[in-house]
């Protein structure tokens, strides 16, 4: 059975059904019992669950990451929800050197079960320490799941695939995207990690997109159909591993591409794809490998700027179309 | 309470550390090893009064409290001659330590790191309501890491079972802690917290089984964490075998293993004139260990364990899809229907 849901309530129900599924299954952060419930993230979960499975966090990131490391390795499943993921920033010696680390540096004896929910604002002056997308950081480090989900079926099925994986799963979820609502599964179900998804079919060009540029890419594929042109949008949604495979096969087709980060584009995630993609595909590209991110410069706050700053569906369209054109 | 026990660990963690020491220019152990020379009280008494269900928690030094917590030592061999049979695979050397069928729950090379992982472990044994404690090892350079004062915080807000236990050799790497901190008394750091904290004196054996007793009681009570300072003296160079060197010892006079007092030696006199042991009994012992050491060392250059695993083994624990533990409780639909919608203030 289906039903409508958002993606803050497709992330609730999952956190709600893993921890009802499974004991081990806990949640720590900040906020979790404010009526907010993380932007709707967390709903229902305190009533149900109460104070010893939905743990109220210090303001104490690297010692709550780490607790969260150490529960890991006594059989628990964390998640720690981090309202901004600029604060990851703080905990980042034991997600990158512990908890990615635990596994490999003892030959293979302990797993680390730790799912971080890292949620990155946007507009309404969110400014240079609460709007940082961190996917391309985490992914750099081997022994890390990193997913960034743009649809409510994603972000339900993902987060369950990760709490019941056995490694470090960071979740990016675009705060822009909490709204979005779809019809998805009642039941819990899993979206594994490295699938991108094909979200609109086309010819003449391959558009990439992550988070909360999917929207955008999508909306541009509608404004480029409108003037003739046919493109092809695929959300990520996987950061590590990255699904190279259905990328290429798309840009083979088409023989352009152009990739969207809602981060910068300077040893980004566009940037892996860009190069992944000319190895695979140098000499049969039509146009060289086009990126469209947010300028390199923190995010500003004034609404103007931010105008200025994000990159918006007419800029996709306006790049794609001048990539078609042989103008950029 | 048999002190002759706990003299015999400290024998065997000497002697353990000297044979790496003595074999380790052969160049066959390469990894940075750090050893606990002139250490060695602090992890045979906590190891003592350790039972089975508690776990230890270690630092880049820590063949010390891997031993005293019953450590597999043609494992730790192994370890250090980078086979595929060492404690960690091959893959964590002298620093990355492991031995879980005895509860230790491994080492970190990062300052103050294990700290908040062992709060963690802690929590997990609160959670499942499972008995032991957790017995975290540091030294006075973690006590400048601020993940320390994060970690006491939640370990007292829960009242986790776990043990904080300082080895306060005054140095981090080389430097001394008087040009590190503003205070070298670590005991009382975290009184306004409400932290029990106990302080014992260099080669106090006696003190160092009393506070150890009184922290293991404390916190086995269901009372919370608890916090030891040990005063220790590092003997050798901070990491490497060498005793002394220039590098090492800018600061003050070269230290060699006859300069200082020993807590070994401390201990042994004071069993011999209580008539509790013997030149005789010492020598028989030194001989029975050094026989198990140098048995244990070659079957650790032997240990080829699982076959030499790739290099890229390892890095995941788990494949790309996850299963579900369905069946396991009925699955309810949540109702977000008649949830009151609050007043998003902050609506980004």
């Amino acid at each position: 059975m289906n039903h409508s849901r958002t993606y803050a309530q497709a992330i609730a129900e999952a956190g709600y059904q893993a921890m009802e599924m499974d004991e081990s299954v806990f949640y720590v952060g900040q906020g979790t019992r404010d009526r907010g419930y993380i932007f709707g993230s967390m709903e229902r979960i305190f009533e149900r669950f109460g104070p010893d499975r939905v743990v109220e966090m210090p303001i104490s990131e690297n010692a709550v990451a780490g607790v969260c490391v150490g529960a890991a390795l006594g059989g628990l499943r964390p998640i720690l929800v981090l309202q901004r993921a600029d604060f990851a920033f703080l905990a980042l010696d034991q997600l990158i050197n512990h908890a990615s680390k635990f596994h490999y540096m003892f030959g293979g004896q302990t797993a680390v079960p730790l799912v971080v929910r890292l949620i990155v604002g946007k507009g309404w002056g969110q400014g240079p320490q609460h709007s940082q997308g961190l996917h391309s950081m985490f992914a750099h480090f081997p022994g890390l799941r990193v997913a960034a989900p743009s649809d409510p079926y994603s972000a339900k099925g993902l987060l369950l695939n990760s709490i019941f994986c056995d490694d470090p799963v960071i979740i990016i979820e675009g705060r822009p995207l909490y709204e979005i609502t779809q019809s998805i599964p009642e039941e819990p179900y899993v979206v594994p990690f490295g699938r991108a998804r094909t979200i609109v079919n086309g010819e003449d060009i391959t558009i990439v997109a992550v988070s909360f540029m999917v929207p955008e890419a999508e909306q541009a594929a509608g404004k480029l159909a409108e003037a003739g042109t046919s493109a092809e949008v695929i959300d990520l949604v996987s950061v590590n591993p990255l699904d190279i495979d259905t990328i290429a096969a798309s840009v083979e087709k088409t023989g352009r591409l152009l990739v969207l980060d809602t981060s910068w584009s300077f040893c980004g995630i566009s940037a892996e794809v860009s190069a992944q993609v000319n190895e695979r595909l140098f000499g049969r590209l039509r146009s060289p490998v086009k990126r469209l991110t947010i300028p390199y410069c923190p995010a500003p706050t004034a609404p103007d700027l931010e105008g200025d700053y994000y990159p918006t569906a007419g800029d996709v369209a306006q790049c794609a179309e001048e990539m078609i054109l042989g103008a950029c | 309470m048999d002190r002759v026990e706990i003299l015999k660990r400290m024998v065997r963690i000497r002697m353990v550390e000297q044979y790496i020491a003595a074999r380790y220019p052969e160049q066959k152990m390469r990894c940075p090893t750090h050893l606990c020379l002139g250490q060695e009280a602090v992890p045979a008494v906590f190891g003592y009064f350790a039972d089975e269900a508690d776990i230890f928690v270690g630092t880049c030094r820590s063949h010390g409290y891997y031993l005293a917590k019953g450590g597999d030592l043609t494992a730790l061999f192994a370890e250090l001659l980078g086979r595929p049979g060492g404690c960690s695979g091959g893959f964590g050397g002298s620093m990355h330590i492991i031995d879980l069928k005895k509860n230790f729950w491994g080492s970190s090379a990062i300052v103050a790191g294990g700290i908040p992982i062992a709060a963690g472990a802690a929590f997990s044994l609160k959670y499942k309501k499972r008995p032991g404690v957790v017995v975290v090892f540091f030294g006075d350079a973690a006590m400048e890491e601020g993940v320390v004062y994060e970690t006491v915080n939640f370990a007292l807000l829960h009242n986790l079972p776990m043990m904080f236990v300082c080895e306060n050799n005054g140095l981090a790497i080389t430097t001394p802690i008087e040009l590190r901190q503003c205070s070298t008394t670590l005991y009382n750091r975290f009184q306004a917290m409400g932290l029990m904290g106990l302080r014992v004196e260099e080669n106090d054996i006696a003190g160092l089984i009393d506070v150890a007793r009184e922290s293991y009681d404390f916190t086995r009570a269901g009372l919370g964490p608890s916090f030891v300072e040990c005063r220790v003296s590092r003997w050798c160079a901070h990491v490497g075998p060498q005793f002394d060197g220039p590098a090492d010892s800018w600061w003050k006079e070269p230290v060699g293993s006859g300069s200082r007092s020993c807590p070994v030696c401390v201990l042994m006199d004071e069993l011999i004139e209580e008539g509790k042991t013997d030149f005789q009994l010492i020598r028989d012992l030194r001989d029975r260990i050094m026989e198990e050491i140098d048995s244990a060392y070659r079957k650790g250059e032997k240990a080829s364990g699982r076959a030499r695993p790739k290099v890229t083994e390892f890095v995941y624990a788990s494949g790309l899809t996850s299963e579900l533990p369905a069946g396991k409780c009925p699955i309810k639909s949540i109702s977000f229907e008649h949830t009151e919608q609050p007043k998003l203030v902050n609506a980004f």
